[in-house]
């Protein structure tokens, strides 16, 4: 056991083809090199997962790792990071979501879950401390995810047990299904399908320990120091008032909608305005676990035909709503519930969804291959019935299930054109015509199309004079600047990649009204933070250091099933067509400013900007020579470079 | 004479509009200056410690941007009536 102040200290692992918990140590090393969470399941997929490891097969690894100061009192430190071989690209997949399982984990004793295998039949297990039973879910099997949270924390009424579950999408491998963690979502690259592919229904614990701090005295001090800048920062005060929502005036703004399958930059949006939401919807304001910000919210449908219904509502999902053409908060709320319910990511699922409709609009689909039905952008009911046949996987919804990168290689006759998908992951946030940036970023991000890989709104924040000396050109302020945005964008995924490490906040520390807060939150308070709870002194510069390790473990992951510069790259659909309407009306993203700052981003990365494989040095100066040794044995049995 | 301004979303959570009285021949600078007069403590949410806008908050005078990343717009007369909005539309999520 590694005895750590902060950490649980150990690492489980359970094998659900023999029904057997291991209990072991991670290599103390881990803890310096990859500080926990996402960098723990980086390092650990790495090992455990090879190129022709099939995603949904028993031997694929389900990582779930607790950030390093999850559990302990650090303001916003609720993230957990689950790690998947990506069921939709096959590189590297995670996901993260601000529940409690990751600290009743801890508090259990373990930083890192490791689950392989496969039940012979529907199977949910219990972790307590010590113990670990494996219980039948039968009576679970085929239900939806809030029934099943309750139905198990009902068996342990006196208890404070923690539920990580899937729906009837996870059961039925849908490529983009999900994990709940209470009303939290590990959401991105299939980690649902591939706890359903072991016919794991749940995951309960509890923990009867503690966690040490270090140096509480410190720990108060930095949490006083980050309560006064949250007051001070411009990002955050709204956020308490109308929670994600608000960022549909940052999509107004810009003209960045992607409404309708990413074709239109001017929407119907003022019946979703952040106003609207909050004075109609609002049913509850809450919080992840030690977040004092609160940004969360519960929307409710108060009246008509679907009074009482009610769901976590998060602002991607309003976005993704506007890729398939709604415009009404009621309906938007009915299909972000039947989502959440069934265990979907939106995501993926909206951009399915849309390119169905834009294929449908186009006769690529008709009525016959819509099992008689029609699916036009905008139709509620339509939208929700291929919902409901996407997760069980019946007629269309069996194709629509594989995501819409799949669906078009199913379905071809042009319909390629309409699967706005990056190495097979639905296109996420805004659309990025006219910001070369934000371009890149989606195209760079590890586990596919993201936009919370990396902060490129950093172009937003920072003064000319800020960004010159930290990426080496005014450019890098400009909206539409080139030069400084490719180390500008290597930065800001470091910069990142931190919160994943340490479970704290992506909006609550690694956004910010300008670059001062930026750095004081995501870098110093993060240090001070981490130096605080867990005694081994650590700068925000070591932060960094770890987390671009962790970057680039991911990264020879990824080269490792194939991906190369060819891959970074976004949907024709953004270079080729241009945005209609709105602010944005005309704009592309322009190829060779796209190129100009992939090539800058690449050799900041210290990858080969022709191939965007690795340095052999690049890889010796982050002390990743087992990640070396790997990639030059591959090289030589696949005869293919694989490192420069 | 009397300027609207309009916050959106609110900088402190709460408050978005304000009427602000400045003498003719006033800047949009001058107006900044006076909210910042207004936020005291927390003038940090709108301006830099050079006195300037954030970036991040765009400006629009009478419905139309005048905002951009190097802060030119800051010279720029009001007149009486005029209506200011500062947006503050930040990605994130």
């Amino acid at each position: 056991m590694v005895k750590i102040a902060g950490y649980g200290g150990k690492f489980l692992r359970i094998d659900l083809t023999s029904q057997k918990a291991y209990i072991d140590s991670l290599p103390s090393e881990y803890y310096e090199d990859y500080i926990g969470g996402r960098g723990f399941n980086s390092r650990l997929l790495f090992d455990l997962a090879g190129p022709v490891t099939d995603p949904l097969s028993p031997e694929a690894p389900l990582l779930i790792a607790p950030g390093a100061l999850h559990g302990t009192p650090v303001p916003t430190a609720s993230r957990s990071t689950a790690t998947v071989k990506n069921v939709l690209s096959g590189g590297h997949g995670d996901a993260h979501g601000g529940g409690y399982v990751g600290s009743e984990l801890k508090y259990a004793g373990y930083d890192v879950l490791v689950i392989t295998g496969r039940a012979e039949k529907p199977t949910w297990v219990l972790i307590n401390d010590d113990k670990v039973e494996f219980h039948d879910a039968s009576e679970l099997w085929g239900k939806k995810i809030r029934e099943t949270q309750e139905a198990l924390k009902g068996k342990f009424s006196s208890k404070k047990i923690e539920v990580a579950c899937i729906g009837p999408a996870g059961e039925n491998l849908v490529k983009y299904a999900i994990i709940a963690d209470g009303v939290a979502t590990f959401g991105r690259t299939g980690v649902g399908a591939v706890m359903g592919s072991k016919n794991l229904k749940a995951v309960a614990v509890y923990g009867s320990g503690g966690l040490a701090i270090h140096d509480p005295e410190r720990l108060l001090k930095a949490i006083k120091k980050y309560s006064e800048i949250i007051k001070l920062d411009a990002y955050l005060p709204p956020a308490v008032t109308y929670g994600s929502p608000r960022f549909m005036w940052h999509r107004v703004k810009h003209g960045i909608h992607g409404a309708c399958n990413w074709r239109l930059g001017d929407f119907k949006w003022q019946q979703l305005s952040p106003e609207i939401f909050r004075e109609k919807h609002t049913l509850k304001a809450a919080s992840c676990a030690m977040c004092p910000v609160r940004c969360r919210r519960d929307m409710m449908i108060k009246d008509g035909e679907h009074q009482g219904e009610y769901t976590k509502i998060e602002w991607e999902s309003i976005a993704r709503s506007m890729t398939m053409g709604l415009t009404e908060s009621v309906v938007v709320i009915r299909v972000i519930t039947a989502f959440n319910e069934l265990g979907m990511d939106i995501e993926c699922g909206g951009d399915a969804i849309a390119f169905a409709q834009e294929c449908f609009e186009k006769g690529i689909l008709t009525e016959e291959d819509l099992d008689g039905d029609s699916l036009n952008f905008g139709d509620a009911e339509s939208i929700l019935k291929t919902i409901y046949k996407i997760a069980y996987r019946e007629g269309i919804g069996d194709l629509l299930a594989d995501g819409c990168y799949y669906a078009s290689q199913a379905i071809g006759r042009g319909s390629e054109k309409c699967a706005m998908h990056i190495k097979g992951v639905g296109v996420t946030a805004g659309d990025p015509r006219g910001m070369p940036v934000r371009a890149v970023s989606y195209a760079t991000s590890t586990r596919g199309s993201d936009h919370l890989r990396s902060n490129p709104y950093v172009e937003e924040i920072a003064t000319p004079e800020e960004a010159e000396r930290m990426f080496g050109s005014k450019e890098a302020a400009d909206l539409k600047g080139v030069k400084g945005k490719g180390r500008m964008l290597k930065w800001s995924e470091d910069l990142v990649t931190i919160g994943d490490l340490l479970g704290t906040c992506k909006w609550a520390f690694y956004r910010a009204a300008n670059m001062q807060y930026l750095q004081e939150k995501g870098l110093n308070l993060a240090g001070e933070f981490y130096s605080a709870v867990t005694g081994r002194e650590t700068s925000g510069d070591d932060l960094m250091l770890a987390a671009e390790r962790v970057y680039n473990i991911e990264k020879a992951f990824n080269v490792r099933v194939g991906m190369r510069r060819k891959d970074d790259t976004i949907p024709e659909r953004f270079f080729n067509e241009p945005n209609r309407g709105g602010p944005n009306d005309g704009a592309i993203v322009e190829r060779d400013k796209f190129n100009i700052i992939l090539d800058e981003y690449y050799e900041a990365r210290g990858w080969d900007p022709r191939t965007s494989l690795q340095k052999e040095a690049t890889l010796e100066r982050l002390g990743l020579s087992h990640i070396k040794d790997v990639l030059r044995k591959e090289e030589q049995e696949k005869g293919e470079k694989l490192l420069l | 004479m009397e300027v609207a301004v309009k916050i959106l979303p609110p900088a402190d959570g709460k408050r978005q509009d304000f009427k602000l009285n400045l003498p003719h021949g006033s800047t949009v600078q001058d107006a900044v200056d006076e909210l910042a007069r207004i936020f005291g403590e927390r003038k940090m949410l709108l301006i830099n410690d050079k006195k300037k806008l954030l970036p991040a908050w765009k400006v629009y005078l009478n419905e139309q941007l005048i905002s951009s990343s190097n802060g030119e717009y800051s010279n720029k007369v009001l007149n009486e009536g005029d209506t200011l909005m500062l947006l503050l539309a930040l990605a994130g999520g």
